[in-house]
């Protein structure tokens, strides 16, 4: 098959499969997508914090942890566009300060990207402090931007 | 009680050589930050002067606005003498016979060491003087008057310094000293009652509604609270923020760990897990209680 005629099926797959669009999602619904979304980042953080600390030894994985950690992160942009925060336990600053929560989401993925870097480079010692970093950009984020439960 | 004192003695020489280099302003410097001071007598504005007051505090009984500390002679609290500083502390009473409401947490803050509230006097009186008014508290008609402190104090307040248990190691009392009374976490994490009073027999037991209305969790060793817990997740709490799912804290435990543990030497918050890990464990209280 040509490349040209390949796109084209690939099109017309992705529209007639696609999903609603975003503009028919509830709130709630968001809600548990960020859910699903944060539960992925909270089990490969902890995960990465029990080698890092030195109570489980890296088990060939530790750059899986990370990169999955900074693919998640990486979504963090997408995954709160204006009106779907009712109810979710997301803070009306995300849409009244969006200059200061994409800063927040920015300072997340370059945290997580330091993090690849560190465990990458197999140093205890940096993964450490790569990780405290990536810890310091998720508490801050909760701070301006989370409800308390 | 001779041997309560014969350990005081003890314990004040050990602090006094752990910190012969530190000057006066140095220790209280650090005592500020363990003392949560920051967090609540700073303006939550980006921008706002450190300890320059103006922060609301909303509770069930109405807004309460931190006052200004730093030593500006006529807004802050640069006339005062040491004794109406430490007074402050140990009476919830300001100069001129002032009585303060618990907002200030007084309640915690009266087991402090005079020389210990002295050190923090001195640090504050080295800040630069910052001339800011302090904005009267939103209280509802029947609080709005010092009398309704005074008589608050009288039914829930019972003063007294911190005694160390001489049958504890150095770390237990050093840890008590921190949580209970400078770092004042009960205030936040022991239930109230109907008066806003702290319910000692659930201390740290958490609450559906703190101070702001929030829930603040149980820190007790129960399964409620932090049971399942190991050392290193505690200090990893203190230190970062995280909590053992790899979840982070955000909320007002957020600044908590920015303003003051996290800046806290590695062996307080070592103290401070270990007493926290020799506490009762306690189920969390069914219902709020402290609705007015």
């Amino acid at each position: 098959m040509r490349p040209a005629h390949l796109s084209l099926l690939l099109v017309i797959t992705a529209f007639t499969v696609s999903p609603p669009a975003a503009a028919e999602t509830s709130p709630e619904d968001w809600g548990k997508y960020r859910q699903a979304a944060m539960e992925v980042m909270k089990g490969h953080i902890s995960a990465i914090s029990l080698v890092a600390f030195g109570k489980v030894d890296d088990t060939g994985y530790l750059q899986n942890h990370a990169d999955g950690l900074a693919a998640a992160a990486a979504e963090l942009g997408a995954i709160f566009p204006p009106g779907s925060g009712e109810g979710t336990g997301s803070l009306d600053s995300i849409w009244s300060e969006p200059e200061k929560f994409a800063a927040a989401v920015k300072e997340a993925q370059d945290s997580a990207a330091a993090l690849q870097s560190a465990v990458a480079s197999g140093e205890r010692g940096a993964i450490a402090g790569a990780f405290r970093g990536a810890g310091g950009s998720c508490k801050g984020c909760h701070e301006d931007f989370r409800a308390e439960e | 009680m001779a041997r309560a004192s014969l350990w005081l003695c003890a314990l004040s020489l050990l602090s006094a050589t752990a910190i012969a280099q530190e000057t006066p302003v140095q220790r209280g410097a650090y005592l500020v930050q363990a003392g949560g001071c920051i967090t609540c007598h700073t303006a939550d504005e980006s921008g706002a002067t450190p300890l320059a007051g103006g922060r609301a505090l909303e509770t069930p009984f109405g807004t309460f606005y931190s006052p200004n500390i730093t030593p500006d002679q006529e807004t802050g609290i640069g006339a005062w003498s040491d004794d109406e500083f430490v007074r402050a502390f140990w009476e919830g009473v300001g100069p001129g016979g002032r009585y303060y409401f618990p907002s200030f947490p007084y309640t915690s803050y009266t087991g402090l060491l005079r020389e210990d509230l002295l050190a923090m006097r001195a640090y504050l009186a080295s800040l630069e003087p910052i001339r800011k008014p302090n904005r009267e508290h939103d209280l509802p008609w029947y609080l709005n008057s010092r009398l309704a402190a005074a008589a608050w104090q009288l039914l829930n307040f019972d003063p007294g310094r911190f005694q160390g248990d001489p049958d504890r190691k150095d770390a237990w009392n050093r840890g008590a000293y921190l949580v209970r009374h400078l770092g004042h976490c009960g205030e936040c994490h022991t239930p109230r009652g109907r008066l806003g009073d702290m319910l000692l027999d659930l201390e740290m037991a958490g609450t559906n509604a703190g101070p702001s209305g929030k829930p603040v969790p149980n820190i007790t060793p129960h399964a409620d609270g932090i049971g399942d817990w190991d050392r290193d997740e505690l200090l990893l709490l203190l230190e970062i923020g995280m909590e053992p799912d790899g979840d982070f804290v955000g909320g007002s435990m957020a600044e908590v760990i920015d303003d003051n543990t996290s800046l806290l030497t590695p062996g307080d918050r070592e103290a401070m897990a270990i007493y926290l890990e020799s506490l009762p464990g306690l189920a969390s209280p069914a219902a709020p209680v402290n609705e007015p």
